[in-house]
């Protein structure tokens, strides 16, 4: 018997801890399940905990490989906009407030309907790494069990 | 299940790596530049040596010294801290400087007011009896000849106590050429430089310096104008101004806390504008970097 989820969207919000710049920021986001997929549009914010104050708005697509029981593990590939709001603090000279970004990392979440997610991401402009801690909640969650016969 | 072994070793290398390569603090903190130590003993343990002659009664004129400057140091032309004559024996003492790395070893430099002075040869003379330094008399003058295989017509000496910023005699004093070189005197007991004023440059442009890698302090930098034969020693960064159009070679030297050597070398053109060059030293055998500065 397996268990499987099925196309569903869902909100979340979570919260962010950059390594090597020690920020620590916030972010919300939008999750649409479609087979081993999840397509997700997000908005981070750094107040300023930290040496950094920044937003950035992306959207992340999930690849969902396998299940592990009740986790699933995911591969993810980010890309947006950032706005480097205190980027006169940098003693880079080419600091700017608008730039690119492009991120890819792993993640770990599981297959409630409201369900944790925890991400390791590699930020490819800055490279700076960053953990996610956040919540998932699924709307209309639908949960079903498919006998190994139909299969 | 080899398939979900697969992608968890995948996700397992992923993170191994991102961690080891994802930990820059490029935006909050200033790139640490590498540090340099003082080459003073480098140079020290590479310059030529001060020789030492003792002149006494039953010497002959001229002293030769092992690079060929031929000095007659007339008793009569020199004197005592309290201007009184000297008597037989005293000392006297010569650096011979005949190439642009022996320059640079004495860490010299060919600058004249704004402008810069050619070399073809620089010496210096002192003179001591019983450890004291004596004097040149006024009006007294030393007689010396300057090797060299081809010789150039109104050269002229010049005089410096630091070796490093020069002034023309007064009145002027002009080498003769001959077979063997230039025949001139010294009017002073320090250093001396053979060669032509090029005075301050019509057009000119600087040369300044910079690295995102390397702390620039302690590194010492010269500017090696081979077609003026001058040798321009750079302080805090920034050249002299240069002749635009002129050839240049330029030359940073730099030993860390290791004794490992530095370098950065480049032959260019000085240009109409001022230029910076952002560099990045790089490390060199000491065989290699003496061989840069035998080829200057």
């Amino acid at each position: 018997m397996n268990l499987q989820t099925g196309k569903s969207q869902g909100v979340g919000a979570g919260i962010i801890y950059n390594l090597p710049t020690q920020n620590i920021g916030f972010e919300l986001r939008w999750e649409y399940e479609f087979e081993k997929f999840v397509f997700a549009p997000q908005a981070a914010y750094y107040p300023g905990i930290g040496p950094i104050n920044e937003f950035y708005a992306s959207v992340s697509l999930h690849y969902r490989p396998i299940e592990l029981g009740i986790f699933m593990p995911y591969l993810l590939a980010n890309v947006g906009y950032n706005g480097w709001i205190n980027h006169a603090v940098s003693p880079d000279p080419d600091a700017k407030f608008s730039n690119w970004s492009a991120q890819g990392g792993i993640g770990l979440t599981t297959n409630k309907c409201t369900r944790p997610y925890l991400e390791y991401r590699i930020n490819a402009k800055w490279n700076e790494a960053t953990l996610r801690l956040g919540l998932i909640y699924t709307f209309n969650c639908r949960k079903w069990y498919i006998c190994d016969s139909y299969l | 299940m080899l398939t979900q072994t697969k992608y968890l070793c995948a996700a397992l290398f992923l993170l191994g790596t991102s961690l080891f390569y994802s930990c820059s603090k490029e935006r909050i903190e200033e790139e640490e530049k590498n540090d340099y130590e003082s080459m003073n003993d480098y140079f020290d343990s590479k310059k030529e040596e001060e020789q030492d002659f003792l002149i006494d009664t039953g010497g002959t004129c001229p002293v030769q010294g092992k690079h060929g400057t031929r000095v007659c140091p007339a008793i009569t032309s020199i004197q005592t801290a309290s201007a009184e004559d000297v008597e037989f024996p005293f000392n006297m003492h010569l650096i011979e400087l005949y190439t642009p790395k022996d320059i640079i070893y004495y860490q010299l430099s060919n600058i004249k007011g704004s402008g810069h002075i050619g070399n073809n040869g620089i010496i210096s003379l002192r003179a001591t009896k019983d450890g004291a330094s004596l004097e040149m008399k006024t009006g007294g003058a030393w007689s010396l000849e300057m090797p060299s295989s081809s010789p150039k017509a109104s050269q002229e000496a010049f005089y410096s106590s630091s070796g490093s910023s020069w002034s023309s005699a007064s009145p002027v004093e002009n080498f003769t050429t001959t077979a063997y070189g230039y025949d001139g005197f010294s009017t002073d007991l320090s250093w001396m430089a053979n060669g032509e004023d090029h005075g301050a440059p019509n057009t000119s442009a600087k040369f300044t310096f910079s690295s995102d890698k390397d702390n620039l302090d302690n590194v010492v930098t010269y500017i090696y104008l081979p077609n003026k034969s001058s040798i321009i020693r750079v302080d805090n960064q920034a050249s002299i101004s240069l002749p635009s159009g002129e050839s240049a070679k330029i030359i940073l030297m730099a030993i860390n806390g290791s004794g490992d050597l530095y370098h950065y070398f480049e032959e260019t053109t000085v240009g109409t504008t001022d230029t910076n060059i952002n560099l990045e030293l790089s490390q060199i055998s000491d065989d290699n970097l003496t061989k840069i500065l035998d080829e200057l």
